[in-house]
This record gives C-alpha cells, sequence and structure tokens, in this order.
C-alpha cells in the first residue's frame, strides 16, 4: 500500500507553514517558492483552496518520463529522487511535466526538480507543523 | 550588510516615475532595529511634519524587521507609516498578509513611496524591479475585485494591497486592503495612497536574507510552534479569532454600545456573541502567511440569494460596526463586508455611524440634513451612509473627514465624537479600565488600544482597574514592550501565547543579527519610538493638550452593566497623564526634557 499525504482542504486556513517547513529540509531555507508542497488561494473570490503535492502516484508517470532513471520507488512504496543522478533534462524537467497533477516544481536556484518523498521515513514536517492539522500521512 | 537585513530601502517615487535607494549602516539597525522605531525615525529625518499629509510631498513608509517572516511565531507583519490625514500628526498602522514576506524578499527592508503620479497607476514591485503600470482599468472599483482582477494576472502567491473608492476619495478614515481580510487599519493611510493616484501595490520577492544563524533560528521557531500548538489559549484563539474578546468586555461592562453610552452588547444574548457568530457565519479560518496560529474568521453570508465572503468579523468590527450600533449578527457582517470592499477603517467607521445615530436621535441632526434616516440596529440606512462617506456625496463629504471635524464643521456636540487625537476609539469603553483611558490619551497615534493593553492585569483586580495611582509607569512600561514588538515586526497576539518575553525575544533577533542585545538594550529601543513619535507630533502642533479623551468620559456615567455608574474624574485622570510625563521623562507640557533628548540620542531633532 502507498502512502501519500491527505489534506483536509476545508481545514486549511492557507498559512503556508507546510510549503515554507518542507523548503527548509528541501533547499535549506525557509522559503515559498522552494517547497515541495504548495498552497493555491483563489481568494478573495472563493475560499476554495488547492494543494499540490506528490501523490506518490501506483503509477508514476514522472517515472517513467525521467530519461535518466534519477526517480526510483523506494522498498517503502515512496518516489525518490537521485539528485545526482538528475540534470533536470538541461531544464527540460520532464518529470514535472508528465505528472498530471502538479505535483513536483521548478525554481531557477536549482537544477533538480523539487519533489515531495514524505520525509524519508521521518515524521513529513508539513504533517506536525499544520496549525489546523489539516495534513495526514494516510 | 548586517545580518537580518538588506541595509537599504527603496524609494519608489511616483511623480518622476523613478526608483532610488537610501542606504542604512549598522548603526541605524541597532539604534532603531526596525518597524516603529525605524518609521518614526524616517519620519522626522524626513522631515514630513512639514508636509501637508494629502500633498504629493507626503510620503508612505513600509518597513519590516529582523524577525518579518523569519518562522519565528508572529513575524508576519510589517508597519506603514505617514503623516496622518485624519490626525494631523503621527501615523504608523501594522498589516499582515502576505506582504511581510515578499517585502522582506524584495532586497530591501522597506519602501518609501514618495510623489504623486498625474495618471492612475498600480506599482509592481518584484525582486525589487519596480514597474508603474496604468490601473484605469481598476480606478473606481471595490477592493475585492481590484485584488480579485490583479491576481487573475499575477496569481495567488504575491501580495496585492489596494485602496478601494474610500482611498481614491482621499476619504480620511481611507485604510489600504491587503491580501484579502488584511488591512492596513488606521489614520487615513487609504487616503495618502490614493492621493498619489496609486491604486494598488504588487508585490513579490525571492530573495532570502543572509541571517546570522538561520538553522538556530529555524529549530527553535519550529520547536515554539510545535510545543505549543495544542495548548488551550492557541486552540481557543483558533476557534474563535479575537471575537472571545466581547466576553470579557460584556463582563467587565467596557463593551461599546450606542456610541460610547451603555458599556454593553445589548443583543448579547441574541445573536451578538462568539458562539452563534461562529455556528451561523464563520466557514474557515484564515492566516497571514507563515502563521501558526490562523485567528482570521472567514464568513459567508447569503444576500440576495448569492454567497458572499467576508473576511472576518474580528473583535473590534464587531465593537463599533456591531455592539456600538446595536445592529444584527448578520447586519454586522453586511457592514464589515461594505467597509473592507469601500476601503473603510471599521474602527472610524463605526464610530461616524455611532454618532450620527445619536444626534439623529437627539435631534441635532435630522433626517433631512443627512438625507435618510438613521436608527439604532438599522443595518441597510448604516451601508447608505458608507457609501456616501466613501464617495463623498451630500453630507458623505463632510463625515468623510472623521468624526472629529465632522463635529466641529457641522458645530455640534463634541463632547459625544468620540476621539482622541483626531483617531476614533476602539471597542474598550474607558470609563471601566482607567489605564485603557490613559493608554487612548497618550497614544501617538491617537485613540489605540494596541500600544499598551493594560487590562492584561486590570481585569484580574477591579480596584486597580478603576485605580487612577500607579498607572503613568505601568502604561508606559507595556508600551515600551509592545514599542520592541513593533520593532522586531511581531504581532502583538502571539508572543504571550508562546511565553516569549523581551529577553527571549532578544535571544532570537540575536540569532538573526549576530547582535548581543539585552533586554535592557531591546526595551530602550521600543521606548525610543515613543520619543520620536512625541516629537513628531509636537513639530506638527499635536500637544499635550490632545493628550485627553472625549467629554462624554468625564460628564457621563456609563449607563449599564458591569461598570455601570462610573465615569473618568478629571483629577485622577491628570494624575495619571502627570505620572506618565514623569515616566517618560516629559516637563509638565508633555515636552521631552533635554536630559531625556540625550538619554535617547535624539538632540538632533529638538
Amino acid at each position: 500500500m502507498t502512502k501519500s499525504l491527505r489534506i483536509n482542504l476545508t481545514s486549511c486556513a492557507q498559512c503556508g507553514l507546510c510549503t515554507l517547513v518542507c523548503a527548509e529540509r528541501l533547499a535549506g531555507i525557509s522559503d515559498l517558492y522552494l517547497g515541495a508542497i504548495r498552497v493555491e488561494s483563489a481568494l478573495p473570490s472563493s475560499y476554495k483552496t488547492r494543494l499540490h503535492y506528490c501523490l506518490q502516484c501506483a503509477k508514476a508517470y514522472c517515472t517513467d518520463a525521467c530519461p535518466q532513471q534519477a526517480l526510483k520507488r523506494g522498498d517503502d512504496n515512496v518516489v525518490y529522487l537521485d539528485k545526482e543522478s538528475c540534470n533536470g533534462c538541461q531544464g527540460k524537467y520532464l518529470c514535472v511535466h508528465a505528472c498530471k497533477y502538479q505535483g513536483m516544481f521548478t525554481d531557477s536556484r536549482f537544477s533538480y526538480p523539487l519533489k515531495c518523498d514524505l520525509c524519508a521515513g521521518e515524521e513529513p514536517r508539513c504533517v506536525s507543523i499544520c496549525p489546523m492539522k489539516a495534513i495526514k500521512l494516510a | 550588510m548586517p545580518y537580518g537585513y538588506w541595509g537599504k530601502v527603496l524609494i519608489i517615487d511616483a511623480e518622476h516615475k523613478r526608483v532610488s535607494e537610501l542606504n542604512l549602516d549598522e548603526d541605524f539597525y541597532r539604534n532603531f532595529i526596525g518597524g516603529r522605531p525605524a518609521v518614526a525615525n524616517l519620519l522626522l529625518s524626513r522631515e514630513l511634519h512639514l508636509v501637508d499629509p494629502l500633498s504629493s510631498d507626503n510620503e508612505i513608509i513600509i518597513f519590516t524587521g529582523p524577525l518579518t517572516s523569519s518562522m519565528v511565531p508572529g513575524g508576519s507583519k510589517a508597519i506603514w507609516a505617514a503623516r496622518s490625514p485624519l490626525t494631523g500628526g503621527y501615523l504608523d498602522s501594522a498589516v499582515g498578509g502576505k506582504l511581510p514576506y515578499h517585502l522582506k524578499r524584495t532586497e530591501y527592508d522597506g519602501l518609501i513611496i514618495k510623489g504623486s503620479s498625474k495618471r492612475h497607476i498600480f506599482l509592481e514591485v518584484i525582486n525589487g524591479q519596480v514597474e508603474f503600470k496604468d490601473a484605469d482599468s481598476l480606478w473606481g472599483l471595490g477592493c475585492f475585485e481590484t485584488e480579485e482582477k490583479i491576481r487573475q494576472v499575477y496569481g495567488s502567491n504575491p501580495s496585492v494591497s489596494c485602496i478601494g473608492p474610500a482611498g481614491e476619495n482621499k476619504v480620511h478614515i481611507a485604510m489600504v486592503h491587503t491580501d484579502f481580510y488584511h488591512q492596513v487599519g488606521r489614520g487615513g493611510i487609504g487616503a495618502v495612497l490614493g492621493s498619489k493616484n496609486i491604486k494598488a501595490i504588487v508585490i513579490e520577492g525571492k530573495k532570502n536574507p543572509v541571517l546570522y544563524h538561520p538553522k538556530e533560528l529555524f529549530q527553535r521557531s519550529v520547536e515554539l510552534i510545535r510545543n505549543r500548538a495544542d495548548s488551550q489559549q492557541i486552540q481557543f484563539r483558533l476557534k474563535f479569532g479575537t471575537l472571545t474578546t466581547l466576553d470579557l468586555n460584556q463582563k467587565l461592562g467596557i463593551a461599546v454600545g450606542h456610541n460610547f453610552q451603555t458599556g454593553i452588547a445589548s443583543r448579547y444574548d441574541i445573536d451578538m456573541n462568539r458562539d452563534y457568530i461562529k455556528e451561523h457565519y464563520v466557514t474557515k479560518n484564515l492566516a497571514c502567511l507563515g502563521c501558526p496560529v490562523p485567528c482570521g474568521m472567514g464568513s459567508t453570508i447569503e444576500e440576495k440569494g448569492e454567497k458572499t465572503i467576508i473576511g472576518g468579523p474580528e473583535y473590534e468590527t464587531m465593537g463599533l460596526l456591531g455592539t456600538n450600533l446595536d445592529v444584527s449578527a448578520e447586519g454586522l457582517l453586511l457592514l464589515n463586508r461594505d467597509c473592507d470592499d469601500l476601503g473603510l477603517d471599521t474602527i472610524s467607521a463605526g464610530n461616524i455611524l455611532g454618532f450620527l445615530m445619536e444626534a439623529q436621535e437627539k435631534g441635532d441632526l435630522t433626517p433631512g440634513d443627512l438625507g435618510l434616516e438613521l436608527k439604532w440596529g438599522d443595518t441597510e440606512a448604516s451601508r447608505k451612509v458608507l457609501k456616501m462617506i466613501s464617495e463623498r456625496q451630500g453630507l458623505g463629504d463632510k463625515l468623510a473627514l472623521g468624526v472629529r471635524r465632522f463635529a466641529e464643521e457641522m458645530c455640534l456636540n463634541q463632547d459625544r465624537a468620540i476621539h482622541v487625537k483626531g483617531l476614533e476609539l476602539p471597542g474598550y469603553d474607558p470609563r471601566g479600565s482607567t489605564g485603557t483611558a490613559l493608554e487612548y490619551a497618550v497614544a501617538d497615534r491617537g485613540g489605540c488600544h494596541r500600544r499598551a493593553r493594560p487590562l492584561q492585569k486590570e481585569q484580574e483586580d477591579d480596584e486597580f482597574r478603576l485605580a487612577y495611582e500607579g498607572k503613568g509607569q505601568y502604561v508606559a512600561d507595556l508600551e515600551d514592550n509592545r514599542a520592541f514588538l513593533h520593532a522586531l515586526v511581531l504581532c502583538d497576539f502571539l508572543p504571550k501565547r508562546y511565553g516569549l518575553k523581551v529577553d527571549e525575544l532578544a535571544k532570537l533577533v540575536n540569532l538573526a543579527t549576530g547582535w548581543d542585545m539585552t533586554s535592557e538594550e531591546a526595551l530602550n529601543i521600543g521606548a525610543k519610538a515613543i520619543q520620536q513619535a512625541r516629537i513628531f507630533n509636537l513639530k506638527c502642533g499635536v500637544t499635550a493638550k490632545d493628550d485627553t479623551l472625549p467629554g462624554r468620559f468625564f460628564k457621563q456615567a456609563l449607563g449599564e452593566g458591569a461598570s455601570k455608574g462610573f465615569n473618568i474624574d478629571e483629577k485622577g485622570f491628570q494624575l495619571m497623564i502627570s505620572d506618565y510625563y514623569v515616566a517618560r521623562g516629559w516637563d509638565c507640557n508633555g515636552v521631552p526634557t533635554d536630559e531625556t533628548l540625550k538619554k535617547f540620542s535624539l538632540e538632533g531633532f529638538q
């Protein structure tokens, strides 16, 4: 059974803490544009919230798209990115475009995509920081 | 470049469509930290006391601090400042939303907006690069539609601040709406932006400031957030936001009712209470970016068959537009929404409506004067008046000047115009809290509840709550503490809930900056903010004569509730003022002595 994040969008208060703590782990700095989970708000017209993150799909389009085999499913069924093997497809980021759920991200400050790996076995930071307890690992 | 800062401020000249930089050295930051002390210094050094608040010479200064958007709980605030069109004196006003995060990442510690554009524009400030964009298609729109249209182009990430019709029409109680639900509310800063023909400011930043010890600051912040997440105080705040404040004020008899006559919320047991509003209207908690206690209440109502979303209510709005006017909970939400969309400060607008309702009730103003009948509890008539004010139609043109000037120009009973220094009062009746009375009277920006909060101790001790002795030093100390928070810039609500006292906050500042700041130095800088604001006010002609309260509070006792029968004793009040002046190092005319100026190294501003 694949584990992934489950999010209660009704509860999400759009504080962005999930993104900021995730970015600190991935990039060493709490930066809104460097996390692997992103909050999209529809305010002021609606309370609708969208969260973008890797669903650890059973059939992962990203792994199929990667020409370097840098994206691999681990024994825990989580899809991991091997940054050493990844060359960002010379800027094409085929995996990012292959993802049907907008669950991977790029930023010009990094040569590889930003992707959730559920904190590699530790309690995911986004789960433990969320003040609304809207994010769970299931 | 000092750690935790960029060492510079971006100056945007809207008139000549030019930008420049103001470089600030480490001494500036060590002396003023950021936020309130920094803007007070800039208002003085840039001699803004000499300018007409609504002329092109006035400037809007927006400043962050070393802990802005650092993950320290509460670091989601920035300070706006200008010479106020409402009071004619010092003005700062804090705001959250996404603005503090993005401003701190523009490679500047703040912005100064000067000059007035000849055409309608909005400012795009992305990574420190400024574009002056045409805003003709946005001019005339309400705040919500303006933000929505801008976000259709820029997306949900950047910060969007804008004005509504009130700001465009230079209404003196106009606010700046920021990132849905947040407002730079007080003192008419929206009118200053409108006078510059600037409809909106879009800010996006991706450059992270270099901190001295980022890992430790991050870890300490995350530990604090996680360890306190389930505390009762924080969970309660998440559940009700600031709506619970009415419970305390109702209990103490210091809620506002009928233009500060009653001291109670008459509909408290019907629908004007936290539980009813939470159950019937609140849809969602809303947060400032990076805040671990999303205390904003996002509500929904149905109007004419359509669902409308409302940022709020929070307590001050509930007090001044709700309990004060005796409207229903639904009426409060509609007035809340109208003010937010038109770009009006809800506190000031509620005061003006209360003043009008009382004036009509007592026959000082006829329905013919206003063009409509306005009675307590009448939401629809109130909504019409809000529109008249924001569009300056009919008597709305005079109402737009604020309650003080309206009462003066119409020769109405000024004892009932509830303001200090021209700034309308918030939702605590001072007759049941002498500390609040003093806080209001001496607050630099005028009637303000965010400078000290003396109720903190008063609420537990009725004798102390009503005493005049011992309040001068007490309020001054609380003010220094608050001003230090506002230097960092931290939200008022969070440090206490995370057990962060001044010494602990100074340590966090040191992690960001590499300094060895002590709590004594920290509080001294807080006090410096107040000294500078005082000097600025004196230069503006706002003096000791303005350190007072509306006549009503001296002459008329509270009519109902737990503080019924209390009024402010003139002699007791003067004792508090004198004690406060001594605590501040001011002479009997409220002027900082030479010794005080020397102590704070402010002799240059004499």
